[in-house]
C-alpha cells in the first residue's frame, strides 16, 4: 500500500530517473573499461620490461608499478640519468614505497659500481658514487623506514670506502673518536712536544 | 615496550612572578636494540604556570642533526588544564649509523626557551625576545641528551671489499626490488558489476518505454496503438488510414477499460483514470467524430472536424498520461 502510494508519487519522474540511472552506469561501465585496459596495457608494458625490452612508457599516465620497471630498465642499460629524471618527474604522484624502491635500485646500481670502481684503484670516483648512493638509501629509508633490504645495502655501501664523516670539523665526542680507555695521569706534560 | 622517564626540573620564577615552568617530562624509547634505519619517537611534555610561553620558533628543526641521524619530524600541540599549559612536543628521530659492534651515541640535548610577557627586561627589550642574559637563564630548561645502544645489523668480514678480493659485491648486496604486476581482478569485478549495472538500466529504460522484450506488456494499450497508428501514417499505403486509426484508437480504449467504450461512456471512462482528465475535450471531440464517420454516411466532415494528425497527437499524448502513471 505504502509502496504503492510511493510508487504513484514518483510515477511523473520515473523516465527521468530511468534515463539518469543509465547514465550515470554507462559513466560507470565506461571508467570501469577503462581502468581494466589500462591495467592490462601496464601489465604488458612491466612484462616487457621485466624481459629487458627496451619499451617506452609515458610517464604521466603510467602506473606506478611500471614506473618502477622502466626505472629498473634504464638503470639496467647504465642510463642512470634517464632513470632519475623519470622518478623526477612521476614525483610526488608516486607513493611512497614505489618511490623508496626505485631509489633503492638506482641506489645499488650506484654502489655496485662503485665497488667496481674501487677494484680499478679510481677512489675518488668511486667515493662520489657511494656518496650519492649513501644519500639515496638514506632518502629510501625515509620514505619507508620498514625496508630491511635499503638497511642492509646501505651498511654495505658505507664500507665501500672509508668515511671520514667530520673530517673538516674533528670533534672528540663523536663516537668515532678513539675510545677513553686511561684515565689521564697527572704529571704528564701537555702542550707542545 | 616503552619505558619512560620523567625528569622534573623545578625552575625558579623570576622574582615574585607566579610564571613559571613547573615541569619538563622526557617520555623516552627503550635505549637498546637499535638499528640502522630504525625510527625512534620522544614525547617531551612541558607544564608551565601563569604568563610564560614555550618559545616554539627555538625548537629544532626537522633535517640532520649529525651526520648519523636526522630528525624526521617534530610536532607541537597545546593545552590548557587547571590553568597550567601544557605543551606536548613528539620528536621523531631516524637513526643512521652503521655499528661495527654494539655502540653507544648520544642523541644530543636540546635546549627549550620561554619567554613571559609579564616580565620585561629592564632595558626596554621586547617581550618576545628571550635573552638568557637579562633573566638569569630562568626561562629555559633543557631536553637532556639520550644515549641510546645501536647495534649491527650483519656480520661485516673485514675483507669483503679489498681490491685483490674475489667475490662480488653483489653477493653481498641484497637483491634490487622487483616491479610487481598489477592485480586486474577487481578492476575485472567491478567491469562486471558495471557492466550488470548498464544492463539493469537498460533494462528499466525498455520496460518504461514498452521496447520489444516488453512490447507485448500488459496494461499498455495506448503506447502500442500510438506505435501502430504511427506506422500506419509513414506507411501511408493502407486502403482507409483514418478508419484503421479510429479503429486502433478505440480498440485501444476497450483494453484499457476492460469493456466497450462509446461516446457516452467517456466521462466515467475519464472518472476512473484521472490522468486522461486534461485529454477531456480531446477524447469527446474523438468519440464524437468516430460516432460521425462510422454510423453516418459524412465522412468527410468527420475527418474534416477531427483530422488524423490530431488523432496520431492525441494517441500519443495517450499514450505518454499512461507511461508517466502506470
Amino acid at each position: 500500500m505504502r509502496l504503492n502510494s510511493i510508487l504513484t508519487f514518483l510515477a511523473p519522474q520515473r523516465g527521468t530517473a530511468f534515463w539518469i540511472l543509465a547514465a550515470a552506469s554507462v559513466l560507470w561501465f565506461g571508467y570501469a573499461a577503462d581502468s581494466l585496459i589500462s591495467a592490462r596495457r601496464s601489465n604488458d608494458n612491466i612484462r616487457l620490461l621485466v624481459e629487458r625490452h627496451d619499451v617506452p612508457i609515458d610517464v604521466k599516465r603510467a602506473h606506478p608499478q611500471e614506473i618502477l620497471a622502466r626505472i629498473d630498465e634504464s638503470v639496467r642499460r647504465d642510463h642512470i640519468d634517464d632513470a632519475q629524471s623519470i622518478l623526477s618527474i612521476a614525483g610526488d604522484r608516486l607513493p611512497p614505497s614505489v618511490r623508496a624502491a626505485a631509489l633503492y635500485n638506482i641506489a645499488n646500481t650506484r654502489t655496485r659500481m662503485a665497488a667496481e670502481a674501487v677494484r680499478k684503484g679510481q677512489i675518488d670516483s668511486a667515493t662520489a658514487m657511494i656518496n650519492l648512493a649513501k644519500s639515496e638509501y638514506r632518502l629510501a629509508l625515509k620514505l619507508d623506514p620498514e625496508s630491511w633490504d635499503a638497511r642492509h645495502n646501505l651498511d654495505v655501501a658505507m664500507r665501500v670506502v672509508r668515511d671520514f664523516p667530520q673530517a673538516d670539523n674533528p670533534d672528540l665526542s663523536s663516537p668515532d673518536a678513539p675510545k677513553k680507555l686511561w684515565t689521564d695521569l697527572p704529571g704528564i706534560p701537555k702542550g707542545l712536544p | 615496550m616503552r619505558s619512560w622517564l620523567a625528569i622534573v626540573f623545578l625552575l625558579l620564577s623570576v622574582g615574585g612572578s607566579s610564571a613559571a615552568i613547573d615541569a619538563v617530562n622526557v617520555y623516552e624509547p627503550r635505549k637498546f636494540g637499535h638499528f640502522l634505519g630504525d625510527t625512534l619517537e620522544r614525547r617531551v611534555e612541558v607544564i608551565t604556570s601563569g604568563n610564560t610561553e614555550l618559545f616554539t620558533a627555538a625548537l629544532p628543526r626537522p633535517g640532520a642533526l649529525t651526520y648519523w641521524l636526522d630528525l624526521v619530524s617534530i610536532d607541537l600541540s597545546e593545552r590548557e588544564e587547571n590553568g597550567r599549559k601544557i605543551y606536548d612536543i613528539t620528536l621523531k628521530y631516524q637513526i643512521f649509523y652503521s655499528a661495527l659492534e654494539a655502540k653507544q651515541l648520544d642523541i644530543p640535548s636540546f635546549p627549550l626557551r620561554f619567554k613571559n610577557p609579564n616580565s620585561v627586561a629592564p632595558n626596554g627589550e621586547a617581550p618576545s625576545e628571550p635573552s638568557d642574559a637579562s633573566q638569569g637563564g630562568n626561562y629555559s630548561a633543557t631536553v637532556p641528551a639520550l644515549r641510546l645502544v645501536i647495534s649491527p645489523l650483519r656480520d661485516i668480514v673485514l675483507d669483503d671489499l679489498m681490491p685483490e678480493k674475489t667475490g662480488d659485491i653483489s653477493d653481498v648486496m641484497r637483491p634490487d626490488a622487483v616491479p610487481q604486476e598489477i592485480n586486474v581482478v577487481p578492476r575485472e569485478r567491478l567491469l562486471l558489476a558495471s557492466a550488470s549495472a548498464l544492463a539493469g538500466a537498460g533494462l528499466l529504460l525498455l520496460w518504461h518505454y514498452a521496447i520489444w522484450p516488453f512490447a507485448r506488456r500488459p496494461k499498455r494499450p495506448f503506447t502500442q496503438a500510438d506505435r501502430q497508428i504511427r506506422s500506419l501514417q509513414s506507411g501511408g499505403a493502407g486502403e482507409a488510414p483514418y478508419r484503421d486509426s479510429l479503429l486502433i484508437l478505440h480498440r485501444a480504449f476497450d483494453q484499457s477499460a476492460g469493456r466497450r467504450i462509446f461516446a457516452a461512456d467517456v466521462p466515467e471512462f475519464v472518472a476512473q483514470h484521472q490522468r486522461f482528465s486534461t485529454l477531456l475535450p480531446r477524447l469527446k471531440s474523438f468519440f464524437e467524430s468516430s460516432q460521425l464517420y462510422f454510423f453516418s454516411d459524412d465522412r468527410r466532415a468527420a475527418e474534416d472536424r477531427f483530422p488524423i494528425s490530431d488523432l496520431a497527437r492525441l494517441a500519443a499524448d495517450l499514450a505518454r498520461e499512461e507511461r508517466s502513471a502506470a
